[in-house]
Formats: C-alpha cells, sequence, structure tokens
C-alpha cells in the first residue's frame, strides 16, 4: 500500500527540478535582471525538497515494501504504429538508492555554488544549466526503460558541456566543452543503437522486457546474442559518460568548468552514471560473457590508466579526477565479473567521499600551507608504495606517458578527427569548384582541412594535449613572441579601473596575498624544464590553485624565461586577471611564508 | 471525401497577395511593417482555424473544399495540409517580425521597412500557402514555377554580389520546375513510371537531396536569411512528395529517394562540423536535418512516416528559428564565421538561450518536437532498412555538434563591443519566442499533433495501397499504379 505515496515521492523528485528549470529558462525570457537571491534561495528549497523526497522514497521502499519493485508508469508520452514512448519509472532498491545519492550531492553541490558563484556573471546561467543536469541525472537514475534513460542521457550530455565552458569568456573551457560534447554525441550511438535494438529484440524498451522482472535477478528474456549486442551497445556508450579508456581525455578538460560542476561531473554523478547503467544492466551482461569479458577489460584498462597518470599529476583537481577515474575502472571490473551489490555501494561511497574532496580541493591547500608552515617543511609523500613494485625503466617509460596522459586524445584525433576534416575539407573543395562553375564566382569560406586553430571553437583545435596547454601554445602557433609582447600590451592599456575593481571575484576565492604571489617579480627563477612543462601542469587549475605554486617552485626561472612564458599566459586570461597581475604588488611579509608553500604531490588524492 | 466549408485556402492566399500588391502600390507605405505584420498575425489565425474545423470533422484524408474555387482546380485544406497551413503562416510571421530590415542583405536592426522586400516576402508566404492548399497536380506544378519568382527577384535585389547564388538558383530550380512540369504531363498521358521519376527528381533538387543538392548552401551562402528561411523551411518539396510521388512512385523509385534522402543526412552533416562560415555551416546543417523527412517518406511504415511528419514540422520550426537567429546576429554585427569567437553571450542572453533552444530542437533534443519525431522515424526506419536507423543516429549526432559548435564561435569568447544595442528587441523576441514556444509544447505535449499525423500517415498509405494494390500499412514492394493524389 505504499505504492501512491512512492509514486508521488518519485514523481516529486524528478519534477521539481524540470519546473525549476522552466521557471529560471522563462524567467530569463522575461526579465534579464532576475535577481541572484531569488534564484539561490528557491534552488535550495528545490533541491531541498527532492532530497527529502528522493530519501523518504527509499526508506518507505525498503522499510514498508522490503525492496520490491515498483513499477510508476505515468504514461504514455507519444507513439504511433507499433512504436511507442511509454514514460516508466522505477523504484527498485538500485534506482531509489542511485537516486537519494543523486538528490543529496545535488543539494549539497546546489548549496556551495550559491556561495562559491556568488556575484558571478553566470549566476544564473549556472543554475539553469545545473536543473537540467538534475533533470538528465534523475531520469538516468529512476528510469524505467532504455528511452527514459537516452532522455536523460542526452539532457546530462548538453548540460555537462554547457557547464564546462561556463567561464566562456575563455577559449579553451569552451573547446574542452565542445570536446567533451563531442566525446558524449559520438558514444550516445551507442545507447541509440542499444534502444532501437532493444525494440527491435523485445519489442519495448521497458526493462521488464529487456532485463527481466526484477533486479539483479533477472533474468534478461533476450538471447545471448541479442544480448551481447545489446550489451556491448550499451558498453559503448558508458565508455563515453563514464570516461573510460579511450575516451578519458574529457575528463580532466572537464575541470575548466566551476568547481561545483566539476564535483558533480567527475566527483560524484556523471562518472558514476555509466556504471550505474551496467548495473542496471547486471541480467544482460548475465547473459552475454563476451560482453561481460569486455567490461572487466576497459574497467581494467582505465584503472590502470588513470592511477598511472594520476600519479604525475601536480594539480589537485587533475589528481582527483584521475583518482576517480580509478575507482571507476574498478566499479566497472566488479560489474563484470557478476558482482552486484558491492558495485551499488561502491558507487555510493566513491561519489560521496570524492564529491567532498572536490568541494574541498580550493581550500585545501590553504591547510597544507598552514600545516606545512607550522611543521617547517613538506608534510610525507604518500601513495608511492604501488610504484615501488615497478622495475625502474618500465617506472620511467610509465612516468613519460603519464604526463602526456599516453596521448589518448592525441591518438583519438589522428585517427578520427582529423581524417574526417581532410575529407570534408576535400568534398568542400569539389562543392566550391562546382560552384564556381555554375555560379561563377569564388565561395571563399569552406572548411579547413586541419581544423581551426588552437584559440578558434573548432574540433580540430585540439592538439591532443589538455585544453590548458593550447592555451597557452596554440595562442602562439601564428604569431611571433613580438606580436604576443605588442598584443599583450594593448590588451593591459584597456583595463579599466572597474575590471580591476572586480578583480578578486574573478580569481574564484583567491586572496589578495595570494594573488600577490603571482606577479612578475616572484617568479625570478623558473628553470626551462619547469617552464616547458607549465602548460600541462596548468590544465584546468584554478587561480587559486596556481596561487598555490610560488616563489618556492618557480625560484630558477632566469627573467626572460618568465617574461617570456608570462606574456603566453596572460595572453588568454581575462582582463580583469589581467589587471590583477599588474596592478597588485606583494606585501613584504609574503617572502618568508612563500619560500615554505607545498610542491604538487603526485598520487597524493589517489585512491 | 470532399466537404464544402468556408474559404479558408483563398483568404490565406489572396490576404497576403493583396497586401504585397498595396505595398508595392504604396498604400501604407509609413506603416509598411505593421501592415504586414497585421497580416501575418490574420493568417495564422485562420491557418489555425482551418486546421481545427479540419480536425473537428474527422481529419483524415477529408479535404475542406473552397467553395470559392472550381471543385476542377483542386483547391483546398487536406488532411495533410491542414496543420501545414498554420505551420506556414507561423514561421512567415515570425520572418515578418524577425527580418524586416530596410534593404535585402543588410541593414541595421533599426533601419526603416521598405516596402518591396516586405511584399516579396508577402507573395513567397501566399504562394507557400497555395502549394500546402493545392490537391491537384496541374496547380501544384504552377504554384511549383511560379513560387520560384519571389526568391529569384530578391537575388536579383543584391546586385553583383548576388548573381553566383542566383545563377545556381536558377539553375537548379529551373531544372527542377522543367522536370516537375514534364513529369506530370507524363502522369497525365498515362506514363507513370517514367512520370513518377521525373517528379522524384525534380522534389530532390527542391529539397536538397544530395546530389542535387548545391543549390541550398550557396544560396543560404548569400541570400537574405528572411527570404531562405521562408523558401526553404517549409519544405515544399516534401508536400509534393506526400501528395504525387508517393502516391505514385514504385518502391524502386521511394528507395532511390530514400537512400539518397540518407546520404544526404550524414554528408549534410558532414559538411557542417567543420564550416568556417555561420551561414554555409546552417546551409548544410539544414540539408541534413529537413533530408530525415524523406527517409520517413522511403519507409512505408506507420510509424516511419509518421516520425518523418512529425520531423517535418519540427524541423522546419526550429531551423527556421536558427536561420532567423543567425540573421539577427548578423544584423548586429556582419558576416559570422566560425573560426573565431564573437563573444557577447551576457549582452544578449535571449539571443543565445533562443539560438541553443531552436538548435536543441532541430537536433530532437527531448523534450522538443525534434525528439518526437525522431523517436518514432528512426526505429520505424531501421524495421524497413537497417542501415537506416544507424544513418539518422550518426546525423544528428553530428548535427548535434555543430550546433554546440556554432553557439560556442557565435555567442561565447571576449565579450563584443555595442551593449544595450546589441539586445534583442521586443518584436525579435516574440518572433523566435513563437518559434521555440511551439517546438517545446508540442515537444512536451506530442499527442494530438502525433496522433493527427498518425491519421495521415494511414491515409496516404491506403491511397498507396490502392494504387499499387497491397494491403495497407505495409512495407510494399508493388509496381506503380494510376492512383489519383
Amino acid at each position: 500500500m505504499i505504492a501512491p505515496s512512492l509514486e508521488f515521492l518519485v514523481l516529486a523528485g524528478v519534477g521539481l527540478p524540470a519546473v525549476l528549470w522552466v521557471g529560471i529558462a522563462g524567467a530569463s525570457l522575461v526579465d534579464d535582471a532576475i535577481r541572484e537571491r531569488l534564484i539561490g534561495v528557491t534552488c535550495r528549497l528545490v533541491f531541498l525538497a527532492v532530497a527529502l523526497a528522493l530519501v523518504t522514497a527509499t526508506a518507505l521502499s525498503l522499510v514498508f515494501g522490503s525492496g520490491t519493485t515498483e513499477l510508476i508508469h505515468v504514461g504514455r508520452w507519444f507513439g504511433a504504429g507499433d512504436h511507442a514512448f511509454e514514460l516508466r519509472l522505477l523504484a527498485d532498491p538500485l534506482s531509489l538508492s542511485f537516486a537519494s545519492l543523486c538528490a543529496v550531492l545535488l543539494g549539497v553541490v546546489a548549496a556551495f555554488a550559491d556561495r562559491y558563484l556568488h556575484r558571478e556573471p553566470g549566476y544564473r546561467r549556472f543554475f539553469a544549466n545545473f536543473a537540467l543536469f538534475a533533470v538528465g541525472i534523475l531520469l538516468i537514475a529512476l528510469a524505467g526503460s532504455i528511452d527514459v534513460v537516452f532522455a536523460g542521457w542526452e539532457l546530462v550530455g548538453l548540460a555537462s558541456a554547457l557547464l564546462i565552458a561556463f567561464f566562456h569568456e575563455r577559449p579553451s573551457p569552451v573547446q574542452s566543452g565542445l570536446w567533451t560534447l563531442t566525446v558524449y554525441r559520438v558514444t550516445d550511438l551507442g545507447i541509440v543503437g542499444a534502444a532501437i535494438l532493444a525494440h527491435h529484440y523485445a519489442g519495448s524498451g521497458a526493462f521488464e522486457a529487456l532485463l527481466g522482472p526484477s533486479w539483479p535477478a533477472g533474468p534478461s528474456p533476450l538471447s545471448s546474442g541479442e544480448a551481447t549486442a545489446v550489451a556491448l551497445l550499451l558498453l559503448f556508450a558508458v565508455l563515453g559518460k563514464g570516461a573510460q579508456v579511450p575516451f578519458s581525455g574529457w575528463l580532466p578538460r572537464a575541470m575548466e568548468g566551476p568547481t561545483p560542476s566539476s564535483a558533480i561531473f567527475y566527483g560524484a554523478l556523471s562518472v558514476h552514471a555509466g556504471a550505474f547503467l551496467l548495473l542496471r544492466a547486471g541480467p544482460l551482461l548475465d547473459a552475454a560473457p563476451i560482453a561481460a569479458a569486455a567490461v572487466v577489460v576497459f574497467g581494467l584498462l582505465t584503472a590502470v590508466h588513470a592511477t598511472a597518470v594520476g600519479r604525475v599529476q601536480s594539480d589537485i583537481k587533475s589528481a582527483l579526477a584521475y583518482a576517480s577515474l580509478t575507482q571507476v575502472g574498478i566499479i566497472l571490473v566488479e560489474i563484470g565479473v557478476g558482482l552486484r551489490w558491492i558495485p551499488l555501494i561502491h558507487i555510493l561511497g566513491h561519489a560521496s567521499i570524492r564529491a567532498l574532496q572536490i568541494l574541498r580541493a580550493p581550500s585545501l591547500l590553504h591547510d597544507f600551507h598552514r600545516l606545512e608552515t607550522a611543521v617547517g617543511g613538506h608534510l610525507p609523500r604518500t601513495g608511492a608504495h604501488l610504484e615501488r613494485i615497478l622495475p625502474e625503466g618500465l617506472r620511467r617509460r610509465l612516468y613519460y606517458a603519464s604526463l602526456d596522459r599516453w596521448r589518448l586524445d592525441g591518438a583519438l584525433q589522428a585517427l578520427f578527427v582529423r581524417p574526417f576534416l581532410r575529407l570534408t575539407a576535400a568534398l568542400d573543395r569539389g562543392e566550391r569548384w562546382w560552384g564556381e562553375v555554375i555560379g561563377g564566382a569564388t565561395i571563399d569560406e569552406g572548411i579547413s582541412s586541419a581544423g581551426a586553430g588552437g584559440g578558434s571553437p573548432g574540433l580540430g583545435a585540439l592538439r591532443g594535449s589538455p585544453a590548458v596547454a593550447t592555451r597557452a601554445s596554440g595562442v602562439l602557433s601564428e604569431e611571433t613572441a613580438s606580436e604576443v609582447a605588442a598584443r599583450t600590451r594593448s590588451e593591459l592599456s584597456k583595463v579599466t579601473s572597474s575590471e580591476v575593481a572586480r578583480a578578486p571575484d574573478d580569481l574564484s576565492g583567491e586572496t589578495s596575498s595570494e594573488v600577490a604571489g603571482r606577479t612578475r617579480s616572484d617568479l625570478s627563477g623558473e628553470t626551462s624544464s619547469e617552464v616547458a612543462r607549465a602548460p600541462d601542469d596548468l590544465s584546468g587549475e584554478t587561480s587559486s590553485e596556481v596561487a598555490g605554486r610560488t616563489r618556492s617552485e618557480l625560484s630558477e626561472e632566469t627573467s626572460s624565461e618568465v617574461a617570456g612564458r608570462t606574456l603566453v599566459d596572460l595572453s588568454e586570461e581575462t582582463s580583469s586577471e589581467v589587471a590583477t597581475h599588474t596592478t597588485l604588488e606583494p606585501p613584504p611579509d609574503l617572502s618568508e611564508e612563500t619560500d615554505n608553500l607545498p610542491r604538487a604531490r603526485p598520487g597524493a588524492a589517489d585512491v | 471525401m470532399s466537404e464544402a466549408s468556408f474559404p479558408y485556402a483563398t483568404v490565406l492566399v489572396a490576404l497576403p497577395l493583396l497586401a504585397a500588391l498595396g505595398l508595392r502600390l504604396g498604400l501604407g507605405r509609413a506603416q509598411a511593417r505593421r501592415w504586414a505584420l497585421l497580416v501575418g498575425i490574420v493568417l495564422l489565425v485562420v491557418g489555425l482555424a482551418a486546421a481545427w474545423e479540419h480536425a473537428g470533422r474527422g481529419g483524415g484524408g477529408l479535404v475542406l473544399a473552397d467553395p470559392w474555387v472550381p471543385a476542377a482546380v483542386g483547391f483546398g485544406v487536406s488532411g495533410l495540409g491542414a496543420i501545414l497551413l498554420p505551420f506556414g503562416a507561423l514561421i512567415g510571421l515570425a520572418a515578418l517580425l524577425v527580418l524586416p530590415r530596410g534593404r535585402p542583405g543588410g541593414g541595421s536592426p533599426g533601419a526603416p521597412a521598405h516596402a518591396a522586400p516586405l511584399a516579396r516576402i508577402l507573395v513567397a508566404l501566399a504562394l507557400t500557402q497555395a502549394i500546402f492548399a493545392a490537391q491537384g497536380t496541374a496547380l501544384l506544378a504552377a504554384l511549383w514555377c511560379v513560387s520560384l519568382v519571389p526568391p529569384l527577384l530578391e537575388l536579383r535585389a543584391l546586385g553583383p554580389e548576388g548573381r553566383p547564388a542566383l545563377r545556381i538558383f536558377a539553375v537548379y530550380l529551373g531544372l527542377s520546375a522543367a522536370t516537375f512540369v514534364a513529369g506530370v504531363i507524363l502522369v497525365a498521358l498515362g506514363q507513370v513510371a517514367a512520370g513518377a521519376i521525373l517528379l522524384g527528381i525534380a522534389v530532390m533538387i527542391r529539397k536538397g537531396i544530395t546530389p542535387l543538392h548545391s543549390w541550398v548552401p550557396a544560396v543560404f551562402e548569400r541570400a537574405p536569411l528572411g527570404m531562405s528561411v521562408l523558401f526553404s523551411a517549409p519544405q515544399v518539396g516534401a508536400y509534393a512528395t506526400a501528395l504525387v510521388v508517393f502516391p505514385l512512385a514504385s518502391a524502386r523509385v521511394l528507395q532511390v529517394v530514400g537512400l539518397a534522402a540518407l546520404l544526404t543526412a550524414l554528408y549534410g552533416a558532414a559538411m557542417a562540423v567543420g564550416q568556417r562560415s555561420a551561414r554555409r555551416a546552417y546551409g548544410y546543417f539544414f540539408l541534413s536535418q529537413s533530408a530525415l523527412v524523406m527517409v520517413g517518406f522511403e519507409c512505408t511504415t506507420p510509424d516511419a512516416l509518421t516520425g518523418g511528419l512529425c520531423v517535418w514540422i519540427s524541423s522546419g520550426l526550429a531551423l527556421a528559428g536558427l536561420g532567423l537567429t543567425i540573421g539577427l546576429l548578423e544584423g548586429r554585427r556582419g558576416r559570422l564565421r566560425l573560426d573565431q569567437f564573437h563573444g557577447g553571450y551576457e549582452r544578449m542572453p535571449r539571443l543565445g538561450g533562443m539560438f541553443l533552444l531552436l538548435g536543441a530542437a532541430s537536433v530532437g533534443f527531448p523534450g522538443t518536437l525534434g525528439f518526437v519525431g525522431e523517436e518514432l522515424l528512426a526505429p520505424g526506419a531501421l524495421d524497413v532498412f537497417p542501415i537506416a536507423g544507424a544513418a539518422v543516429a550518426v546525423a544528428t549526432a553530428l548535427n548535434g555538434i555543430t550546433v554546440l559548435r556554432m553557439f560556442f564561435a557565435l555567442f561565447c569568447g571576449r565579450p563584443a563591443s555595442g551593449g544595450l544595442a546589441q539586445r534583442l528587441r521586443p518584436r525579435e523576441t516574440l518572433g523566435l519566442a513563437l518559434l521555440g514556444v511551439v517546438v517545446v509544447v508540442f515537444g512536451l505535449w506530442p499527442g494530438p499533433l502525433v496522433q493527427g499525423r498518425a491519421r495521415v500517415a494511414a491515409s496516404m498509405l491506403a491511397a498507396r495501397a490502392e494504387a499499387v494494390d497491397l494491403p495497407p500499412g505495409s512495407a510494399d514492394g508493388g509496381t506503380p499504379g494510376r492512383g489519383t493524389p
């Protein structure tokens, strides 16, 4: 008799974020100046209500329903002929537990973001995208058919790309958002194919027709061959959304987004959505040993890749991202070998702790700063026990490969993106020639076979290295140093006093003393190798993290090297950030403190 | 089945023609834009009334014959045309709201509206409505030819700048008109198979189906976007396919057209991804998404055909809106390139939001009408032709990337200068919002529209089955028949 209550709570859980999105988007259409306070309070209340509804539903199901499966048939959305889109939600232990996790973490992140993005120009845009993401992830969690999963999958993909590109005035986040969406759209073909095949084989996309009457027992009514085909397509989709090898590259790029969205993507929910889907499809994997083996292989590959790459990351968000990937890879292995409850518990625990770590990341450096100042030296390095097992030669090779993140994005670009662009460029030349033959005039703007340049919004803009690397090197590719210097000087000259006044807000929590530490006078000793490493190291760092890399790290750079690097770095910064560089001077009392600041801790956040 | 009713079709055609004539004669020149908008609103209301009455009388294959036009001409509101009349009127109204610019091909947002371009848009709108009301092949052929005149005049008004596009347009669309007329004559003479092939070629050219597509990106590259959108977005080629080609053509001809449409969807999507010109990218994007309508016609199953008819409405509205947003941006910034960032989202969030919404609707994002159409089309297509479902999915995946790439290039980056002048005016907001609201409302509540399209699909299949002597709803392989469209 708990079914009506459960139905109401689940529908409220999915419906409220949808209403919130409509409200924010609709209000934006009517009034550009909707108040931040109103949005913040509304979002907090909505996500509190969502969390309460779904946690209550979970408790009701476990206590009074003994964890049975409740099918919530909202209705028939549309249909024609033999095909219909049924809105079916499922309330069982798997869906309710993951939905509750989503709801709680969404609430926490919403409350965090309300303060973190205070007075940010894109505050409203963030919460509109956040609400869209919430609808999508909750639909995935509570879906009762593969069609509903697909709808949620698409919403999550678009919202993720827009949130990664949140700081859209810089090219790098935008390129990262586009690359992420590209990976998503391509791998989403897997879920489209799985949905189409499910309808073809089972005559319906409903989970009971595809996966059997209950989770995790199943059994799937599909034959082994059919189950293998559907499961492999689902796995392809999961590789993209879960950032598994070879599609891992988008995850560190996602760091370009604000910290709250990072926590959602690579800390908590987005990377686990794929694992959750595979867990839901467990009965299919039981009937498809080849697909289950493939899940294990990709999970293992990802775990090894991520733990190796994560250990050489020098910024905390990258290290956390790869640590997340390691765990997601292990979760996939667990699913592939036939475990069902352990991976679920693993997802719940890992998502929670990782979200906490990422939300704490910006302020963690302050803690280390104080600790090491108190101790009087660096804290002992941990997490190297695995590295010691490997032979010296292998360790070195692994180190260099990991510095380049195994060139996975570069390989995807070289194997697929660039040949594709070359092909379309050749076709476009043919089109233009034909146009000239018929029309008698040149059509001068076609496709660039090399893709766009490093600072432009093209698929070919990514050069196989992390997005922020292009921030430094790509911009320079067509400019001489003197041109850059001239451009930077001209950019500096346009900084207005109001932009200078806004600088502290733009620096996402950086204190003025830390900002002061990042001035040219402090950069007086960086070595050339460190300078060369700088673009990679900067991938996804927030300004406050950059602040952590102060004089002690940069103590050997020559003045000319500093000048070159600073000009490059400044060329992609916003004018407000530039203003900060040039107008604030370091306080005299900072010089002693900065000598004791920590170096990067590879592996510190791992596992 | 035909019933007498209010002369909706005549009103829908005569009103804009009279308004255009009045503008050309100098009547109300000072208030040209207001008159044009008033006519657009009336057309939308009359179109909705026609659709309402048609649905109220049972819908399906019923034709509301126009009492002011002789029955032999074949002019009225059919099941297929009932929804297309307000659909065409809505696109026309949005174009009038958004782009009544001072001179074709350019002009600032605040420039005074000139009568000539407005009159051409009104004539184009009247001809589109006339085509959607045409029930006979002879009338359709005549309108097919006459409807080329407004875009030709618009391109000619551009002067030397528009000459290449004018030539390409004249060559391709002239060939289309010639083959269409020849096809109608052959069918009238009893040479149905040959006539159907010529008609198929004609609609392929008009729809921009590969390899006969080159005029679409060339015209979008050069012509004023308002006229381009009004000429292309209603997709009168699809109407001719449904009215003439679908009942007459053999399964082989439909398969060739369908396969070419699939190729177009893939080719257009691939070509759009890397383009450097926003207009050219939009042209290929348009080709790709609008070709999906023809895929539905090829499948000859109820769900795929219904999906194709829904994609027709959704892609028409969303692509029209997307084209108009690009036009609005061009009015503020000049020609737009996609290999650089233009910035300015914070200065025009409404325009950016509408671009995203309409772009997402174009590629079938959940919650929009495009999602409904593609969800019906892809599985239905798979049942008939396995590779079709995969091709539809790949094309929409690539088009999704194109939409976001265009959004990022056009709205992201360093802030553009211009300040408040870049914000949308209320009438511009209204024009885009009309299209956006329709695709979202019908996306969230698609039942009535899908049911109506399903009835039309059933009547089309029944007509075809009668013509080729097959059971209704079957995926046929029959020979061409002699059924009256």
